[in-house]
């Protein structure tokens, strides 16, 4: 058979596979899989913007009830105003009043990956004092059921599901012709075996691709969870390649089990033993070369140390010691002014400095955990094409490792900016105490709510393009090193 | 009987019980021992900051009640022996509490946190592998049961020689399932036994629980040797035996788990924990203000007939404490007790759910078993809010009883201190877990129940 022939070929077998009622039950079961994970996608996306715009609710709410509470606290009255109720004391502002947060908005391809957003809520709100022991300390209790299982997201329908998808669309291709004893009158025409193998897995590959991309946008489009994708096409045009080159491997598997001449019990029970090493054994395998590799640092052993500063700090004269110190470095011509270094406000602000030096090893060595995890997971995530696209997915979602691990830095650094933003002030309150006015419950003047520093979320743009383009490499490669193999081996007809 | 033991011999002898055999068995050792190994580390160093916390509560100096109910003190939640097989619910559930004054923290640094990206991959545990790599085994051994010899004509012979179907049936499927015994069971009782006879066991009754896990894990392969039997019964060959019973894994193992994840979700809605923060955050902030405590002072003042604080019996500030206290209180059993059993209805809603998916059934069983359930987190942090109440209580109660007169500042030591007793958390006991796992271990029996009943008219009508 010439070259030329081939498209007819190729068209006869597309018919023939849309002819069976079992390609039209597994693309319906797709498609359907695909439209409610992007609908739960959708939907996760939805809470996570409540839970983002219910943060900026409440720090304008935290302005607005301090305003009201400056206003109505500099009117001569009887009334007594403690400091945590004053918010014209800038250390109980801080403390009391300020709501802060460090938040993780979702990217516009969200919708894609759930990955560990479900175990690292995505808004933190700044603390000072006992609860910094770690930069993640912010949990969000769900349901412990749920989070074991997983949630049935596209990550999951494409990464997971569309495999076995296609090893039922593909799997038994050529080796059931070979079993029912047909591959010997195909054999006996004047035919390459290479051509009707191309002709067979090339029908399976293009029903299988129009259904995954064609299906994922559908159900992307018709879910309503896809973001403005503006500065963001470009990634979301290399995952569908790489999405592409995904099926196109597992095609090429099917061609290569084929090409065994097993049969098709052996091909099946192959390819889903396969898919079961590619998809479950080996991440679990990899995960365990993470975790040896970026091993965790002792959280018991942190919060031991947090407790010891803590125990020395209210030992003895110590606090006294330590908040003179730190007032030497922070106001050095004022710091024997009596009476200083016995200032609740300012023994607080030492106190929670002398914690922090305490624990700085413990921070430095679980933030180079967290990164050290996130770059070997990166490196090693390649090793497998379902890992490498979970990555690529989760990326472009922004629920990546690396993302978070980045997240929880600028969360601290965002802390500090804000203990740098309150510590001249309060300062300033405790060296000269001036009242908004004489008579009046407000105690100091602290009036600067407006000025106190946001948080500016990071750009995970970057970094998803990145990753999509380098999993589209190493699966475009692993494709094409199966279809090669696949097509040597099928150089011949079986004896 | 014998025919039993024939079967058995043939099955002993086939290459697939050994390959299966060895693959699960490494799998099981590797999780099980791995886990074993983490949780004595992890045993150890609780048991040695519990301690040191417990010294440097007694140790501190002395001081006002009130700041030493502020330095408080970290407890930890006992792990179960059999987290080893099960962690179950406590990657997913904070595993330390802070307590102190006045709030009611969190359970934090939760396992998961801390694994690595790749870490959730679905076979990190013992219970992961049986979940899913189990099934697997018991449809390579079961697939071929009847098919094969369909396909080679052998079963025309066996059913010739006039054996009855459900005779040569009940044989195979009774030397199938002693080899999944020896296969899945044997490994499990020799890593639960590691983890029973640890010295961290005491109150958990592990033996029972030990035995009752294994049996529930071995109901499970065996409903999975049935769904393979069945296909074999059915298909007319080898190959189509495999691909349905293979295609019925995937269905229930790998896609309904988490259809059975969203259906629940849709179904039973719960609040979530950011929402709840909220609304606390918004009832407390009125009783925080200046005005609130100034009203509560001139109620108090009303209710013993004074004017002036110095003229009470009792101390004004630690009598105000107490009434906060008892306040937050309420409003923290209200919310969180909302919460907590808006997420136990959850939790059991994944076990009605396991009629999608017999692995569901399985999770909520065999944690359920295992100690690692939700209910023994939340127990354990309501145990946990109850130390940090009584802690309070006390120290408030110090302070009221001790009017403070002229500038004085109360000052107490090691006495008060050592009244506080160290923190005791017994497991919730076996009776509950029972009670608990009922719904599941029915959906479990209801697919055995099911599943085998496909089976009978198939082997009735057995054809060769």
């Amino acid at each position: 058979m010439s070259a030329a022939r081939f498209p007819r070929l190729l068209a006869a077998e597309l018919r023939l596979i849309l002819r069976e009622r079992l390609t039209w039950a597994i693309l319906a079961a797709l498609v359907a899989a695909l439209g409610l994970a992007a609908w739960t996608g959708a939907e996760r996306i939805a809470v996570a913007r409540t839970a983002l715009a219910a943060a900026a609710a409440d720090g304008e709410r935290a302005v607005r009830e301090a305003k009201a509470a400056h206003l109505r606290y500099s009117q001569p009255a009887a009334i007594k105003v403690n400091y945590w109720q004053d918010p014209t004391d800038a250390f109980g502002y801080r403390t009391y009043f300020m709501a802060a947060y460090a938040v993780k908005p979702p990217t516009p391809l969200s919708v894609l990956a759930a990955g560990p957003s479900d175990v690292q809520p995505a808004v933190t709100k700044i603390d000072f004092g006992f609860s910094t022991v770690f930069d993640d300390t912010a949990t969000e209790i769900g349901s412990a059921a749920a989070l074991r299982l997983g949630p049935f997201d596209l990550a999951f329908v494409l990464v997971v599901l569309v495999p076995l998808a296609t090893i039922a669309l593909a799997g038994t291709r050529l080796s059931s012709e070979h079993d029912s004893g047909i591959l010997r009158m195909i054999a006996a025409q004047p035919v390459n075996p290479r051509r009707v193998a191309g002709a067979k897995f090339g029908a399976a590959a293009l029903v299988a691709l129009a259904a995954t991309l064609g299906g994922t946008a559908l159900a992307l489009l018709l879910s309503g969870g896809l973001g403005n994708l503006a500065g963001w096409s470009g990634t979301a045009a290399l995952l569908a390649a790489a999405l592409a080159a995904y099926v196109v491997f597992w095609v090429a598997a099917c061609a290569l089990a084929a090409s065994l001449w097993r049969g098709a019990v052996a091909a099946l029970a192959g390819l889903v033993l396969a898919w079961a090493c590619l998809t479950v054994a080996l991440p679990t395998a990899l995960g365990l070369a993470v975790d040896a590799l970026a091993p965790v640092p002792s959280r018991i052993a942190a919060i031991d140390a947090s407790r010891q500063a803590q125990a020395r700090f209210y030992a003895g004269d110590e606090a006294r010691r330590v908040t003179a110190a730190w007032l030497a470095t922070k106001l050095p011509d004022d710091a024997l002014r009596p009476g200083l270094a016995d200032a609740p406000e300012l023994k607080r602000l030492a106190r929670d400095a002398h914690y922090d030096e305490a624990l700085a090893d413990h921070h430095r060595a679980a933030r180079a955990q967290a990164r050290a995890a996130s770059a070997w997971s990166r490196k090693l995530a390649l090793l497998s094409p379902a890992t490498a696209l979970a990555l690529a997915l989760e990326t472009a979602s922004g629920a990546d490792a690396g993302r978070h691990a980045a997240f929880l830095a600028e969360s601290a650094t965002y802390r500090r900016s804000l203990r740098a933003f309150f510590e001249p002030r309060i300062l300033t309150q405790a060296l000269d105490p001036a009242p908004v006015c004489a008579g009046c419950p407000a105690r100091l003047d602290f009036d600067a709510y407006d000025a106190v520093p946001a948080f500016a979320p990071a750009d995970a743009r970057g970094a998803a393009e990145r990753q999509a383009l380098l999993t589209l490499a190493c699966l475009a490669a692993a494709a094409l090193l199966l279809a090669a193999l696949a097509v040597w081996r099928l150089g011949q007809w079986p004896a | 009987m014998r025919r039993i033991g024939a079967e058995l011999s043939l099955c002993l002898h086939d290459a697939r019980l050994r390959w299966i055999g060895a693959v699960l068995a490494l799998l099981l050792a590797v999780a099980g021992l791995g886990a074993w190994r983490d949780a004595v580390r992890t045993g150890h160093d609780v048991d040695a900051v519990t301690a040191a916390e417990r010294a440097r509560w007694l140790g501190q100096d002395a001081k006002n009640p009130h700041s030493a109910d502020h330095f408080g003190l970290w407890v930890f939640k006992p792990a179960s022996p059999l987290a080893v097989l099960d962690p179950g619910s406590e990657p997913y559930t904070g595993r330390m509490v802070r307590v102190e004054a006045h709030v009611f923290n969190d359970a934090v640094y939760r396992a998961v946190q801390e694994a690595g990206p790749l870490a959730r991959a679905g076979l990190g545990s013992v219970a992961d592998i049986v979940g899913l790599v189990v099934p697997l085994a018991a449809i390579l051994l079961g697939f071929s049961a009847f098919a094969a010899d369909r396909e080679r004509g052998t079963l025309r012979l066996a059913l010739g020689n006039g054996i009855a179907p459900g005779r040569l049936f009940a044989g195979r499927l009774a030397a199938l399932l002693l080899a999944l015994v020896l296969v899945v069971g044997l490994p499990l009782l020799g890593i639960g036994a590691l983890a029973a006879l640890g010295r961290d066991a005491a109150g958990w009754q592990a033996w029972p629980r030990l035995l009752a896990w294994i049996a529930a894990q071995l109901a499970y392969a065996a409903l999975f040797l049935l769904v393979a039997m069945l296909a074999s019964l059915r298909a007319r060959t080898a190959c189509h035996a495999l691909a349905a019973a293979l295609a019925i894994w995937v269905g229930l193992c790998i896609a309904a788990p988490r259809l059975a994840t969203a259906a629940v979700e849709a179904v039973v809605p719960a609040v979530s924990y950011r929402e709840v923060r909220a609304r606390l955050d918004a009832e407390l902030r009125p009783h925080r203000t200046a005005e609130a405590n100034d009203g509560r002072t001139r109620e108090i003042l009303a209710r013993y007939g004074v004017s002036e604080a110095d003229e009470l019996p009792v101390d004004l500030r630690g009598l105000m404490m107490v009434e906060n206290d008892d306040h937050h209180f309420a409003l923290y059993d209200r919310e969180f007790g909302a919460f907590f059993d808006g997420i136990a209805a959850r939790e059991r809603a994944f076990a009605w759910a396991g009629l999608l998916s017999p692995r569901v059934a399985l999770q909520a069983l065999s944690q359920t078993l295992a100690g690692t359930d939700f209910a023994q987190h939340a127990h354990f942090v309501w145990t946990a809010e109850a130390y940090r109440r009584s802690i309070s209580e006390r120290m408030n109660a110090e302070i009221r009883d001790r009017p403070e007169r002229g500038g004085t500042t109360l000052v107490a030591g090691p006495e008060l201190w050592r009244e506080i007793p160290p923190f005791a958390h017994a497991p919730l006991p076996l009776a509950r877990a029972r009670a608990d796992a009922a719904v599941p271990a029915l959906v479990l029996a209801l697919w055995l129940a099911g599943v085998g009943g496909l089976c009978v008219p198939l082997v009735r009508r057995l054809k060769p």
